[in-house]
């Protein structure tokens, strides 16, 4: 009996266990002799030699399922130690593509209008002198045309300079009150490496009763949306002028590199600009034949301020699809 | 626009503010400061005067000066022309450092000792006034010999750049910017001091007849003088360098400089330029056909505030000389030049954005400047056409500012502002109402919205109370809100499906196009001034872009770029239309343990597997190419639901070489087009579903979309769906290929058995054997 117990013991592996648990237990095994002796016994010795047959039995296979529970688990163990990999090989630079950085940043802005309850409008990019200068207050003469060198067609059509023509559609096609948004390309015959003939403009318009709307508002907009974009930043507002507002202000933030104190990237200012805005010119409403209402308008580029939040170096590499860029966006 | 503090000070006491403190007031004024520089002498460049000057005696072009410096006389070699005796120097001492670091020692040029160099402007960092040294004059200060340059104020100017707005012709002036100053310090403009012209001169009448027609809307004052000598001075030659305005002629710096300073436009004549008539000169103001305003002679000697003819200006050497002050309105002038081709001079910059109107006034201070500098004899009187142009007034309540502003300013305050800046206001204190009488050189205001900008930005836009403003809700999701959220939803997933997003261009080159026999836009609705002939017409695709920046790419080494980008393209007519196009070149994955670092090159079934993955489900329809980009043998339609969406191909193997290029494929998708809607769930089995795979061996001539359609078509019982899963070529299957389909069971109302399954495939191969003669393999 020890004997056994000391080879259950010793056993090493599932397979000599389920040897050793055959020749206890098989046909011709140990207990099946032990029980086929049994017959030769004299009746008085029957009983207690089956008790003690039994109860040895009952030891074993508790033994035996014992040692298998823990052979198998060491079996795991190995099983799973040889088909272990060093994790540490692995390269966990991302394989997906990535959204634009400019289209990421449009994306972004126009999520803060449309919570301020801004609804968004589109426009052609073929546009005709009325939509693009004559009803913002840009006759044909006007020397403010200088600022916007235009790409014309044959037909006497062109490239929109900025996303306004946007407006004077909008109120042609509805009343007020209007709050809008007309994110989208224009274009500007400007070829360096500061400007490209194509970019991107976010605007604005607000339109309702005469009297309602005020310059006091327009700041409190402005302000709000740049703090959202750009963090804690100081905002400031210098008088200027735009054809289509009056009064017309031009909206700086601190810079955001140095933090005002005056750096390479805002030329030692301590200040960027960033959009333009203004209360809308009475021409312009006449042109669309509002009467006795009161609006603004802003409007700002999306590259310049793409490129200051990701400190993008090269306007020209956003058109060029350079993955050495695009990458750094997964 | 070029001001200095110094200059400005001619017309405002501005002398204790800080220029730091003169560039923030401009900011918030409204007129933008783009530079402020501080120009300072170097220490140890002194006032000289030079006693002597003698050739060098083994040098042509050099010449020894002893020069006396207070302290000492010190000899000094000088290589410029015009260093003469008695000339007033400015010169570095032994021992200074001059701009660029150049430091000034004791030297020997060819045997001769030198303690010290005689400077010209720009040695000194000055602005350079001519090809020689300055020769120092009274016109910066009182000269000491010995005196530090640097004690001399005019010369250690502050220099500010302004970048004007277009609408502010007035500011084009010393006086201009002056005036709006004059708000935010609370001063005044300093009045000009006119000197009373000497008697004993001849009437102008005697010399000049001017004769303006009834049609013209000019204005002028001419005066006339006889020019014994003409000289200008270091100050106004250094400012009129400083401005980029030099020229040769001191007659001509006399006139820049009166112009910059008080922005009246100023011109002047060889009195030879007229017909003579009675010994006077016979001036005539002619409107011409075209509607330009001339001055005429004996030809055309001036375009009113367009150009001058050059051989009828008046020079240094000009016996007789008429001056003219000029004025026309600039939205006359801006509709005059429009379209017309004109040669122009400086002029027109101001005459368009709003010259001086008060004609006087410039005529009277650059009559001061002749007369201080030069020696003439003035002609009493002037002759004078002048307009009586029209001033606006603007009628206003404070209500109404208050109400644009958000904010109620005071209404002394609004007094205080439009009296300083040159307004007439008149207040009716009953009913809060002014009337405002605006100033001719004030042409950019027209109406009280302008007033209002006047306020706001004399107030500062800073100092406004910023106020949300209350606003009726209003749904604002119409198309373009949805339309903004499909083109998200589609570049998120092409974005998680390895592209990624691009941004170009409308522009194409239309050779380009037209060699890949894409379609161009129509001649006559092409651009007329294009950039670039790189980008001289509308793209028609965006797959052309593209492909550029996936070559650049690859130059730039990448093994394996994919691009999508949303757009829009143009069709023949230049109507506008959204696509969304997919190119990718190179390696389907990057090297990595998972591929043994042998990537597989992207083929059309990995490629369309991207496609699938954004767009979802589509079915292929075998075409032609419309165009050169497609290679015809790997080219489908793309379609969902019946519907068109566009193409998906590989690319044309000529344009792989053309772009240097991998194997690349490309998708060209209408936007619009593709579904942006809420998916409907269907029923689903809560059955086990079970899937066969056959292999049958399949004629080449036969392509898969018939066989899949067939089976289709044969509406097998709980068949739920098939797919190719392998092929596979060999030489010993002949013209055979052998294609392996796993086709899914699933039914909706029991788990199927053996029996059911083994009776579709039969039905399935038994009709495929009848149709196309196709066998298990």
């Amino acid at each position: 009996m020890k004997k056994i117990k000391q080879s259950i013991k010793a056993c090493e592996s599932l397979k000599d266990l389920e040897q050793l648990r055959l020749s206890l237990f098989g046909k011709k095994g140990f207990f099946a002799g032990q029980f086929a002796k049994m017959k030769t016994l004299p009746n008085d010795e029957k009983k207690e030699f089956a008790q003690k047959l039994n109860s040895d039995k009952e030891l074993f296979l508790n033994l035996l399922s014992d040692k298998k529970m823990i052979l198998e688990s060491i079996a795991i163990a190995q099983e799973m130690k040889e088909q272990s990999v060093d994790v540490t090989l692995f390269n966990s630079t991302p394989t997906c593509g990535s959204l634009h950085p400019v289209m990421e940043t449009m994306d972004k802005m126009i999520e803060y209008f449309v919570s301020m309850n801004f609804s968004i409008e589109e426009g052609p990019l073929v546009e005709d002198d009325f939509h693009n200068f004559e009803a913002l207050n840009l006759p044909k003469y006007h020397p403010a045309r200088d600022m916007q060198d235009t790409f014309y067609f044959k037909d006497s059509m062109l490239l929109r300079t900025h996303t306004s023509p946007v407006q004077i559609r909008t109120m042609l096609k509805s009343e007020p009150p209007i709050r809008v948004i007309s994110p989208g390309a224009v274009f500007r015959r400007d070829y360096d490496l500061t400007h490209t003939p194509m970019f991107h403009q976010i605007e604005g318009l607000v339109v309702d009763k005469e009297g309602v709307v005020s310059f006091a508002n327009l700041k409190f907009i402005l302000e709000d949306f740049l703090k959202y974009m750009f963090g804690e930043v100081k905002v400031r507002f210098r008088p200027s002028f735009f054809p289509f507002t009056e009064p017309s202000a031009e909206v700086d933030i601190s810079c955001i590199f140095c933090k005002g104190k005056g750096c390479r990237v805002c030329s030692h200012t301590g200040w960027l600009e960033i959009l333009g805005s203004g209360v809308v010119d009475p021409n312009v409403f006449e042109a669309v034949g509002y009467k006795n209402v009161s609006g603004y308008a802003f409007g700002l580029g999306i590259e310049r301020v793409a490129m200051l939040l990701h400190k993008i170096p090269d306007l020209r590499s956003l058109f060029e699809g350079d993955l050495r860029l695009l990458e750094q966006f997964r | 626009m070029i001001i200095t503090k110094e200059w400005l000070n001619e017309w405002i006491n501005i002398k204790e503010i800080q220029s730091e403190d003169v560039v923030k007031a401009l900011n918030s004024i409204g007129l933008e400061v783009d530079s402020l520089e501080k120009l300072r002498m170097p220490k140890d460049v002194v006032v000289g005067q030079v006693i002597s000057c003698e050739k060098h005696p083994n040098a042509d072009k050099l010449n020894i000066c002893q020069v006396d410096l207070g302290d000492k006389v010190e000899q000094i070699v000088c290589g410029a022309k015009n260093v003469a005796a008695n000339q007033m120097v400015a010169v570095a001492k032994v021992g200074s450092v001059l701009p660029g670091n150049i430091k000034i020692k004791k030297a020997k040029l060819r045997d001769v000792e030198s303690n010290g160099m005689i400077c010209s402007s720009n040695e000194l960092g000055l602005p350079k006034i001519n090809d020689g040294i300055m020769v120092l004059d009274t016109s910066i200060g009182e000269l000491q010999i010995g005196k530090q340059l640097g004690d001399y104020p005019l010369l250690n100017d502050d220099i500010i750049e302004l970048e004007l707005t277009a609408n502010r012709g007035d500011c084009l002036s010393l006086h201009g910017v002056a005036r709006d100053l004059c708000v935010p310090f609370k001063l005044d403009i300093k009045p000009m001091d006119v000197k009373e012209d000497e008697d004993n001169q001849l009437g102008i009448g005697r010399v000049l007849n001017v004769i303006g027609s009834d049609k013209i809307e000019s204005s002028f004052i001419f005066r006339e003088f006889d020019n014994t000598k003409i000289e200008s001075n270091l100050l106004i030659d250094l400012r009129v360098a400083l401005v980029g305005e030099s020229d040769e002629d001191p007659l001509q710096r006399l006139l820049t400089y009166a112009t910059y300073s008080t922005g009246v436009l100023l011109r002047a004549y060889d009195s030879e330029s007229f017909n003579k008539k009675d010994d006077k000169s016979v001036l005539n103001i002619v409107k011409q056909d075209n509607g330009l305003e001339t001055v005429v002679g004996k030809k055309i000697v001036s375009y009113v505030g367009i150009s001058q003819e050059d051989e009828f200006k008046a020079n240094k050497d000009t016996k007789q000389i008429i001056v003219e002050a000029n004025y026309l309105q600039p939205e006359v002038i801006s509709e005059n030049t429009y379209n017309k081709k004109l040669n122009s001079d400086r002029h027109l910059y101001r005459s368009s954005r709003g010259s001086e109107p008060n004609l006087d006034f410039g005529m009277d201070y650059v009559i001061d400047l002749l007369e201080d500098n030069s020696e003439i004899m003035l002609y009493a009187g002037s002759q004078q056409v002048i307009q009586d142009y029209f001033e606006e007034t603007i009628s206003i309540h404070l209500d109404e500012l208050t109400n644009m502003i958000g904010e109620e300013i005071p209404k002394n305050k609004i007094i205080d502002i439009l009296k300083r800046l040159g307004f007439d206001v008149v207040f009716n204190h009953e009913q809060e109402n002014m009337n405002i009488r605006v100033p001719l050189f004030r042409h950019d205001i027209v109406n009280k919205y302008d007033i209002c900008e006047e306020i706001v930005r004399m107030v500062g836009i800073d100092n406004i109370q910023s106020k949300p403003l209350v606003f009726a809700e209003k749904d604002k999701h119409n198309n373009a809100y949805i339309n903004f959220k499909k083109r998200q939803s589609y570049r998120c997933k092409a974005s998680q499906n390895s592209f990624f997003e691009s941004m170009h261009f409308v522009f194409d080159d239309k050779s380009r196009n037209e060699k890949y026999g894409l379609k161009t836009v129509l001649q006559k609705l092409d651009l007329s001034n294009p950039i670039t002939s790189e980008l001289n017409t509308l793209r028609t695709s965006l797959i052309p872009n593209m492909l550029e920046s996936v070559s650049k790419n690859i130059k730039y080494g990448k093994k394996s770029v994919s691009l999508f980008e949303i757009g829009t393209v143009f069709d023949e007519e230049r109507n506008e239309n959204l696509k969304i196009a997919f190119v990718f070149s190179g390696d389907e994955n990057y090297p990595e343990i998972l591929n043994h670092g042998k990537p597989k090159l992207i083929c059309f079934y990995s490629f369309a597997r991207k496609i699938s993955n954004v767009i979802g489900k589509f079915d292929l329809v075998l075409g032609k190419p419309n165009d050169g980009l497609s290679n015809p043998y790997e080219y489908a339609i793309i379609e969902k639901d019946g519907i068109k969406l566009g193409i998906i191909s590989r690319l044309h193997s000529s344009v792989e070489k053309d772009f240097d290029l991998y194997k690349t494929y490309i998708c060209e998708l209408d936007f619009i087009k593709l579904p942006f809607e809420k998916t409907i769930v269907e029923a689903y089995s809560s059955f086990q579903a079970i899937s066969r795979d056959l292999s049958l061996l399949v004629s080449k001539d036969i392509k898969y979309s018939e066989i899949s359609k067939f089976i289709k078509n044969l509406n097998i019982e709980n068949l739920t769906e098939f797919n190719v899963i392998d092929l596979y070529e060999n030489k010993d299957l002949g013209d055979n290929t052998s294609i392996t389909i796993k086709f899914n069971f699933q039914s909706n109302e029991k788990t199927l058995v053996d029996e059911d399954i083994s009776n579709a495939i039969d039905n399935i191969l038994n009709s495929l054997k009848e149709k196309f003669g196709i066998s298990l393999r």
